[in-house]
Order: structure tokens, then sequence, then C-alpha cells
């Protein structure tokens, strides 16, 4: 079996089966599953290469499961639109019951009403799925409060998060942060808190900014950024860039270097701290966050107009030149 | 679905669920264990319709399987001495747990930043943000089919040609709108 990327041709053809097999079961109905129990009988290697594969996949997911995680997370927050055996984290409690693909199924909500806390280090990403269906993709350096009881509220303490919501007229879902409160009108927005700063920019549908205050009404393409105790600025976003960090793509449209570094942290885990003379400047362009962050943050600095400077693990964003 | 509804569903399907645990798990008798931990395990499951009823519980027997290899790998890695075990603990400590889990996830970042951007995105998206094959192919603008091939080629380099060389660093295509772009201040 020749793998046309790589070029080798030393890929055995059971693990070839094997991947394939994996990425189907999830979706998999009677049929497949009967296809695929004769393919495991067919060969001895057939079920070695497939259960070598299965049992790394699962190592992944306690990689992709923190601790604190599983604790804090009851049994709604793994309703999913698909089957996914990749959910297994989320269930725990079922003591290793491995999420048996959730496919369209939905578990029960929980009685528990109290507020739980999401939480990731930075540099990791999560996505939560709400007993109601709405889902939030948290970036890294993110804190959340959420009570998805009747009253459908999020606090977003730090941090970035793409909100998928399902609208119910009749129980508005409300996003707060620090005294700020978004009201979705039905919609997929991001919400990042950075200190003072609160930044909302909506792909779809509509959010209320300020329901009982200034009732802003930010539709898609609409982008606000307010700091405490100020007036709230009004500007636009490409809607395909709303929330680019799930995509490993980070947007900024006359940024404070102060928030790219923030937006480079939560992506990357790594501390990034900026010379005082930066802090306000502002960016506009694109980053890709890929490859380790020793590549990433000179890159960045370069496209920031600075240089990057690593002390002690942190790095630091200082004025590189003496251009515009 | 009720539990009488999966219950009955699991006894229409018994001996396909049998064969496909013996097949998994190479012995009779383990597969007949494993098939009462599943109709257990029915009990836990409640409420919501399910689409796919026979699919679903495939799903559940095979995870089952997946628990109980990994517990048996686990217990020859003991047995063959290399580490303590704890008063018959069938867990390894938290500790050592998560350590382990985070040098794995530090091996397939490492592979991630070596693969082709597209691939990389792919895999990010179905595994670590748990979206769907159909909302990667719609965020990613290509067919479900095109996710499963950018998907099929990040499982092969991940969990199967491992260690990998880092030969096709050169050849990795980027797409033009993942690349860095400066657009003034």
């Amino acid at each position: 079996m020749v793998d046309e990327w790589t070029g080798q041709t030393n890929v055995d053809a059971a693990a070839d089966e094997a991947v394939a097999w994996l990425l189907r079961l999830p979706s998999a109905g009677a049929e497949e599953w009967r296809a695929f129990t004769d393919w495991l009988e067919a060969d001895p290697a057939h079920g070695d290469a497939y259960d070598a594969l299965a049992r790394a996949d699962a190592e992944l997911d306690d990689a992709l499961t923190p601790p604190d995680w599983s604790d804090t997370m009851p049994l709604a927050a793994a309703n999913d639109d698909r089957a996914a055996p990749r959910r297994r984290w989320a269930l725990a409690a079922f003591g290793g019951l491995a999420a048996a693909g959730i496919g369209v199924v939905m578990l029960p909500l929980e009685t528990d009403r109290a507020m739980r806390i999401v939480e990731t280090p930075s540099g990791v990403r999560r996505a939560v799925v709400l007993a109601d269906g709405s889902r939030i993709e948290l970036n890294g350096g993110t804190k959340l409060a959420i009570d998805d009881g009747a009253a459908r509220l999020v606090t977003l303490e730090r941090g970035e998060a793409t909100f998928h919501v399902t609208h119910d007229a009749a129980h508005p879902f409300v996003v707060q942060s620090g005294t700020m409160r978004l009201e979705d009108v039905g919609t997929v927005f991001n919400v990042a808190r950075v200190g003072p700063h609160l930044g909302v920019q909506v792909a779809e549908g509509a959010v209320m900014f300020q329901p009982e205050q200034e009732r802003i009404m930010l539709t898609a393409g609409a982008a606000l950024s307010h700091l405490d105790g100020e007036a709230p600025r009004l500007s636009g976003v490409a809607v395909g860039d709303v929330g680019g960090w799930r995509n490993g793509r980070l947007v900024f449209q006359r940024t404070p270097v102060r928030l790219v570094a923030a937006a480079l942290e939560r992506s990357t885990g790594v501390v990034v701290q900026v010379a005082p003379g930066l802090l306000e400047t502002p960016f506009t362009g694109s980053i890709g966050v890929t490859g380790g962050a020793d590549r990433l943050i000179p890159r960045a600095a370069a496209l920031i107009g600075a240089r990057a400077e690593q002390v002690d693990g942190r790095w630091r964003l200082v004025g590189g030149h003496a251009g515009p | 679905m009720t539990l009488g509804g999966l219950r009955a569903v699991f006894l229409a399907e018994r001996a396909m669920l049998l064969r496909l645990l013996v097949a998994r798990l190479g012995s009779v008798e383990e597969a007949e264990d494993a098939l009462q931990d599943l109709w257990l395990k029915l009990e836990t499951v409640t409420g919501g319709p399910i689409a796919e009823p026979v699919g679903y519980i495939c799903r559940m027997a095979n995870n089952i399987a997946v628990d109980r290899r990994r517990r048996a790998v686990r217990r020859v890695d003991r047995d063959t001495g290399w580490m303590e075990t704890q008063s018959g603990a069938d867990e390894q400590p938290d500790a050592e747990r998560a350590l382990i889990a985070r040098e794995r996830l530090a091996r397939v970042e490492a592979t991630l930043a070596r693969l082709p951007d597209r691939v990389a995105t792919a895999f990010r998206l179905y595994r670590f943000e748990d979206l769907p094959q159909k909302a990667i192919a719609e965020r990613m603008g290509i067919t479900v089919s095109g996710v499963e091939k950018l998907l099929h080629r990040a499982y092969l380099r991940i969990h199967v040609q491992r260690p990998d060389s880092g030969a096709d660093v050169a050849r990795a295509g980027r797409l033009p709108h993942e690349e860095d772009q400066r657009d003034g201040r």
C-alpha cells in the first residue's frame, strides 16, 4: 500500500484498514458493524491492528482530560450532535463506559443546578455542549461559570470562547462578563475577556449587548470592543474570521499589541509579555498558529514590527525598529 | 429510547454483539463478561431519542472492549515487572497517568507540527475539538470524504507510523489563507 502523501510503501495494509474503520465506526449503523466484525474475523492481523490503534487513540483521551475536568463535568455536557467515542472523557463518571457514541442520544438534564466551573489552561482548547444543545468552544486560558438550568447563563471570567447558541425565545441565552451582559438572538459569536477589555464578534444571527441598558444590537459581521468604564466601540469583522483561533488562525484589526499577546498566550500556553511602549500599538493582520512557540512568537513579533526576546522561558515583545 | 427499548435491541442483536466482542477480545469467556457489563450499562443510558440503536449499542460494546484491552495491556506491563504495583490497584496512580498522557500529547503535537497544515487542522478539529466530520467539511470548505482522507493521513502518521522521520517537512502544503499576513498597523 502506498500512502500517496508520504510515498511510503511500508504502511501495513491491516493498519491502513484499521484507521478507516476507526474513522467510520462512530457513525456506523448495524450493517457496517457487521462488516467490521467480518473484517476482524477474516484475519487475526486485522484485530491486532485495530486493537493497537484503538488503544493508542484512547490514550489520547487521557491526554485531553485534565484530572480536574471530569469531576466538574456533569454528564449533560456529553450531549453532542454526533456519534463520538472520543467524548469518553466527559463520561468518566460512568466508570469508563466509553461514551458509546453519543449519537443523537440526549442524556438527561442534570438535576444539580449549581454553577459549574469550566477552565482551560493556556494552550489547551476544549468544547462543552450544554444541556440545551448550545455549544461552547473554549480557547486556552479561559474560565467560564455555566448555569445551564432554566436561566441559560454563562459567565466568562477570563479568556475567550465561541458560543453556538440554540435559540429559545422563551429562555434567552445570556453571557455575562464583568458587569457587561450579552443576550443572544440565535447565534454564533465569540467573546474574549482580557482584564478590563471585552471583545465581542458575531458570526451568525445577532446578539444584544447590555440588554437592560444600551441595548446595542450586534448582527453578523459586527464587532464590539469595550474597556471597563468606557463607552463601547463598534467595528466590523469578516464573518469567517470570528473565533479564528479554533482553526489556528488569529485575525486582528487595529488590535492593541497587548491583546495580540494575550491571544498568542491563550493559543500557545506560553507567557507573552509586552514592553510598555508597545502595549497600545495597533496591529492589523493574521497570524497562523502553527509550529512551536519557539518559531511562532518570533514570527508574530516580526509581523507586528517588534522583536521577540526569550528570558527564563517567558517571551517578551519589544520595539524592534524605528519604522512607522 | 427507553431502557426496555435498548434491552430489546440488545437481546435481538445478542449473537452479533457476542461475535463482535469475541473478535475484539479474543476469548469467548471474556466476551461473555463484557456482554454482561454492557447489559448493566444500558441502565445508565437514560432519555432521549437514539437514531441508530444498533449502532449505538455496538459502539458501547466496542468501547467496553477498548477499556478491557487497555486494562489488560497495563496489567501485562506491570507483570513484566518494570512498574511496582500498588496494593492490587487496577489503575496507575493519577500523577503517573497524567504524566504519560502529557508526554503522549506532546508527541502528537510534535507530529502535527510536521504534517501539512490541512491535515493537522482536520485532526485538531476532529480530535481536540470534537467536531463531527461534516462540520469540519463545512468549516474547511471541502467534502466530507476529503475530511476523511485528511484524517486518515493524520491517524496513520500519529498512531501507526510513529516515530516520524520528519522527512516530509519540505512537502508540507499550506492553504494560502492560513499563512501569516500583515495588513498594516
